[in-house]
Order: structure tokens, then sequence, then C-alpha cells
């Protein structure tokens, strides 16, 4: 067996803090565990991906945070991104400093951010950047100096960069994680009140090993420490790869999925390469409420843009007890299944079987039959298995173009049914330009695929499918991903409504907006491949 | 002497691949130590299952690190029945003219940190990799 590793970074800084890496001589008992490879809980398969739009070139994302409308995020080297809806962005105000993989967060009337900076191979600081709002055209934006909160000297086995701050949502208290591929991830605990270190002559606690991008979140009663392992920094040629262990302390120690202390090189996998992109890292919370959660993140490569670093944002779920990285919605054709009923969103239509009405005639297996020979889509007396024996070739699924000939031409009613794979039950659920998004997505249109029937909302918080699509806020749905995989469906705006409603299933026929209620299967549903 | 018995296939058949260069700077500070002299005849690994004594060839230094130049290095009869000798304490072998020394090391840690190996000798770790 060899093992070998290969590091590099865009800065001689960096490229020789990783060729100061440890080796391990990792034999654990359970070594064949150690190639697990855990299988993500997926609803949706893809037909096209998409990324955010606008510019989301960025290296080491901090943890996006919304500031008076917007959205904002800092990466390596000072840079920062900015967004009116978290679906568009554009390029925001530098930081005063340009340093590595900042992180930021609002407590009390402050934005607290912290950004590191080597000042030799392993010698490093992170220092505290203070202000009112992030937004540059206020006029209380003013970067003030907080000064140094952690370092390192250069020997210890600690680089001191790479931030993540963690206010504990229990004790109210302020950790700060921080530290890169040589040595040790470390943990000290912050003033709140400041954001200065507590007590500098507390000594730092090592709770991670060989990783970078530490941050740290809360999750029903367990720490979770994520961080990202592997190579960054070469594009394509990127290992980075997140990986979580957890606690129920904040302290630690951190275990992975298999037991193992990420102080001695734990971690399960939480997001890896995959479709398009390369290298996941920088693992960022964003909290929307009501159970429904985001993960920010940058891909080291993207191959659709060029190679380039970029910014994503995804649904985070949860799995027995444990992260899970979520998919955003992609275009495509599918079933709309409610999570609670197990019925399905269709237009109520009459309802023609897939490949006709077969005339069934004959007797069951078994028994003899003189009947004469029967017309096209009807049983063959005689065929093997009587009338349970099909046609005895493949049948083509329905074409909407042949049976929508006979659906209403105007408005339709929708409703919920056992799903028959039929033409009204196949809803065409794509991604519209130029009409903004939310937080990691595009508001998409929602249509019966093959035609323009349109799913609306309509005064009153009902559903109606309309001939045409017409672009307005009532036909424009927000998908989010739940912590279970399963998904609330939303419209941008409804008609004489203030409130949000969300698409909610009543009985077992019957779909309505209502509001939603993160403890019900109600408003559950499943994005099926039909 | 022997150091070992549960791991003497696993140690002779370490190979180390380094650059080193010697920086006095980065030992005047107080450097963390995880590695010693074993100070026992035998040691078995520890409750975690992880080996904590270790034979440690001096660097054979490799022209790149990729992962070729890399295969290739570690297929390589360095030196005579490389992979069945036991190794001593500051034993000498004969790669590609240089005499390299084998050390013996106990790891305080469930790894081997090599860097403080290399610090360990006033050495400065620029490039590794490492075979078993």
């Amino acid at each position: 067996m060899v093992i070998a590793k290969v590091y590099s970074s865009p800065t001689i800084r960096r490229m020789l803090e990783l060729l100061f890496s440890n080796i391990t001589g990792f034999m654990k008992k359970n070594f064949s565990a150690t190639i697990f490879m855990p299988l993500l809980f997926i609803f949706v398969h893809n037909s096209s991906a998409f990324a955010l739009e606008g510019q989301i070139g960025i290296h080491d994302p901090s943890t996006i945070i919304f500031c008076d409308g917007k959205f904002y995020t800092y990466g390596t080297g000072g840079t920062s991104l900015v967004s009116d809806d978290g679906w568009t962005w554009r390029r925001g105000d530098p930081l005063p400093r340009r340093g590595l993989a900042p992180d930021v967060i609002h407590i009390g009337d402050k934005y607290l951010l912290y950004i590191a900076a080597n000042s030799g191979p392993t010698k490093a600081d992170i220092n505290l950047l203070i202000n009112k709002t992030l937004d540059s055209n206020s006029p209380a934006y003013k970067w003030e100096e907080g000064g140094v909160v952690a370092s390192s000297d250069g020997v210890e086995d600690c680089n001191a960069i790479d931030p993540g701050i963690f206010l504990d949502p229990n004790t109210k208290r302020l950790w700060l994680t921080y530290g890169s591929y040589f040595g040790y991830t470390r943990l000290v605990e912050l003033d709140p009140k400041t954001g200065k270190r507590l007590n500098d002559n507390a000594k730092p606690r090592n709770i991670a090993i060989n990783s970078e991008a530490s941050t740290m979140i809360y999750h029903d009663g367990w720490y979770y420490l994520l961080v990202t392992h592997g190579s960054c920094c070469r594009g394509a040629d990127s290992g980075y790869n997140i990986r979580v262990g957890r606690s129920k302390k904040v302290t630690g120690p951190f275990r992975d999925n298999m037991g193992v202390d990420m102080i001695q090189g734990g971690g399960k996998l939480f997001a890896g390469s995959s479709g398009r992109v390369i290298g996941p890292g920088h693992f960022g919370l964003f909290d929307l409420g009501n159970g429904v959660q985001r993960f920010s993140l940058h891909y080291e490569a993207d191959l659709d843009r060029g190679g380039g670093s970029v910014l994503d944002i995804r649904p985070l779920l949860w799995r027995d007890g444990w992260l899970v990285a979520g998919e955003n919605l992609r275009e495509g054709a599918y079933q709309i299944e409610s999570l609670r009923t197990g019925t399905s969103l269709e237009l109520a239509v009459e309802g023609f079987p897939v490949g006709g009405r077969p005339v069934r005639r004959g007797p069951p297996p078994g028994v003899s039959n003189t009947t004469p020979a029967p017309a096209n889509n009807v049983i063959p007396p005689t065929a093997a298995g009587g009338i349970f024996a099909g046609i005895g070739k493949p049948i083509p699924s329905q074409d909407v173009a042949e049976v929508s000939t006979k659906w209403p031409t105007g408005n339709i009613d929708v409703r919920m049914s056992n799903y028959m794979l039929q033409a009204q039950q196949k809803w065409k659920i794509e991604p519209v330009g130029n009409a903004g998004g939310y937080l990691g997505a595009p508001y998409f249109k929602i249509t019966i695929a093959g035609t323009d029937r349109t799913l609306t909302a309509t005064t009153g918080g009902e559903l109606v499918a309309l001939p045409e699509f017409t672009g307005s806020p009532e036909q424009l749905w927000r998908f989010d991903q739940l912590a279970d995989g399963s998904w609330r469906i939303m419209p941008k705006a409804i008609p004489n409504s203030n409130g949000p409603l969300v698409l909610s299933a009543v009985g077992s026929s019957f779909a309505t907006l209502a509001k939603f209620d993160p403890l019900s299967e109600k408003q559950r549903w499943l994005i099926n491949m039909p | 002497m022997r150091f070992i018995k549960h791991i003497a296939f696993i140690a002779a058949t370490t190979l180390l691949l380094q650059l080193l260069q010697i920086n006095k700077d980065i030992v005047a500070q107080t450097a963390p130590v995880t590695l010693t002299k074993p100070a026992t005849p035998e040691k078995v690994p520890n409750d975690d299952g992880f080996i904590q004594r270790w034979f440690i060839l001096d660097p054979i230094t490799a022209n790149g690190l990729t992962d070729s130049v890399v295969q290739i290095l570690v297929k390589k009869e360095q030196f005579l029945n490389q992979l069945t000798v036991v190794p001593h304490d500051g034993d000498l072998v004969n790669v590609g003219g240089a005499e390299l020394r084998w050390h013996a090391v106990d790891t305080l840690n469930y790894n081997v940190n090599l860097f403080h190996f290399a610090r360990a000798q006033e050495k400065r770790l620029l490039m590794f990799c490492f075979g078993l």
C-alpha cells in the first residue's frame, strides 16, 4: 500500500504549510470501514444542473449572513459577494484586510468578522474586524480593528488560519475554531460582547487534525464539527471534501459515524465532488427557520464555469442524526406526491389508461377458451397468462398531445389522485429566467409536461391550472428541500394575500395553499422521477 | 536489538522519501515532541489499534512528487531485501550511493508526525511521501 498526498496552494506560504503536513500511521483495527461510502438520501435525479446566477467567483467563502435585506459572503483575498435575493450575486466592497478564509457572525448590534493572515510558514494571526452594518451604502458602515484573537508561532502544531465562529445556542458562549492542514484544528472561547478572546491565557483545545475550514453547528443535542479534508487550490485536481464529526460537548471529542475521533483523522463524508463540480469545501450554515436549512460552500472547480472556484448554496438535510447534503431542484418532468397521503398532484380531467383501455377477454390462466381472436389492445385469449398476459409488446408512454385534446381548453382544477403514469399527472418543473429567486435557487414554473397548462395560485389561496404561462408571481414557485428530503412548494405571491402560503394536501384528493406547519406532513411533497 | 515483534514486517517495509534542508531557525523555538526513542523491548498497538512503534529510514531524494514518480520509487528495490529485512536502530543502508540510517521511534500519538521527525534532526521537511 502506498499513501501519497500532494498539496499545493496559490501562495508560497500556504504551499509550505501544506508541504509540512503530517503523514499518519493510520492502522486502525477496523481499517476496512474507512472506505465506507455513505449513501445519500436523494429523491431527485438531475436532468440539468443550476449554478447560482451572476458573479459567484469566490474561494473560501464565509458563512452567508443577512443584513438589511441583503445576503453577504466574504472570501480569501478580502473579496465579498452580495445578493438581494440569494440567487443572483454581484461583487461587493472588499474588506480592509485581504487575508485568508474569513468568517462572520451577527451578535447584538455588531457584525464580527474574523480573517487570518500568514506571516510565515504556519505562523499566522486571526484578526477581528467589527462593523455595525455590512451595507457599504449605509452611513454606519465602518470596519474597526478588534485585534488578534488567535495565533500560531510557526513551530507549534497548528496554523492559525481558516477561522470558524460559533455561538452556542444553549449557553450563548462564543467559540472560535481554526487551523489548517498543518497540525491541529483548535478551539478557543471568545467574549460574545466584544468578539475578542475571553481569556488570553487559556490554552487552545485541539479538536481535529489534518483539516481546514472548520466550523461548528448545533442540532438536536449534538455539536457538529464541519471540516474540509483534501487538497485545495488546484482547480479540478483539488481533492477538497467536507467531513463531519459530532459531540455532546462543544469541546469534543468529535467522532464520526464509525466512532473515530476527528483528532485521529476521523470525519464522516458530508459532501464530495459530483456532477460537474469538484472539490467542495468551507461549509457554512444558513438557517431559514421552520426547519428549513441551507449550507453554503465553494467548489474548487466548476467545470461549467471554466474550472473556476465558485459559491454554491444547497439544502441541508438530516438523517439518523447526521447532516446530509441536499441537491437543489433540477429541471425535469416529475410526479409530485404528497408525503402524507401518497397521492399525487394532477389536473382534474378524465384519466385515460396508458396504452388505452384493454378489452380483456378470456379466462384466467389455465382455463381453456375458444373465444375468437381479439382486436388491437385486446388480450389474446390463448396467450400464456390468459387475461393477465398483456399485449405481447412494449407499451409506449402516454402521448400528452393525444390525450390532452380531450381536456377542457380553459382553466382546469387541480386535485390529487393515485399515480397511474398518466399525462395529467406529470409536471415539468423548470427555472424561469430573469424572474429572480431565493437563497440558492431560482423561481420555477410548473406545467403539465408537453403542454402550457400552468400551476397557478389563485385569489383565496387555491390552485388552478391556467392554459398559458404568463410569468406572473402566482405562477412562479419556490422549492425548499426540508430536513427529511421532502419539499416545501410555495408560490412567489398569491393574489390579494399577504402571508406566504404553501402547497398543502387536503385529505387524499385535494390540494390547496395553507400556512406552513413544520410539524405537519400536509405540506411535504416528494418530487419523484416519473 | 529487536524493538518489535508484532509489526516487524510493516516496519521493515517502510520507505520514506523526503527532501530535507537544514534550518537552524526552526529548532531555535520550543517545538512539540511526539517521537521518542523506544525504551522497552516490545510494544503492542494501543487500545484503538494504532501502531505506535516504527522504523523510519532517512529520506530518499525524489525528483518530483507526481503519482507516477512516487510509484516508480516505491516499487524500486532501493536496497537489498528491503521488503523483508528487519532493521535495527542505527542500521545503515546504501541507497544510490548515499548512506541512510534507520531510526526507531515511539510515537505518543496515533500517528507518526514526520514533521516532528525532521525537526528532531534539525532538518526541514519540504516534501515527502510515505509507503508501507
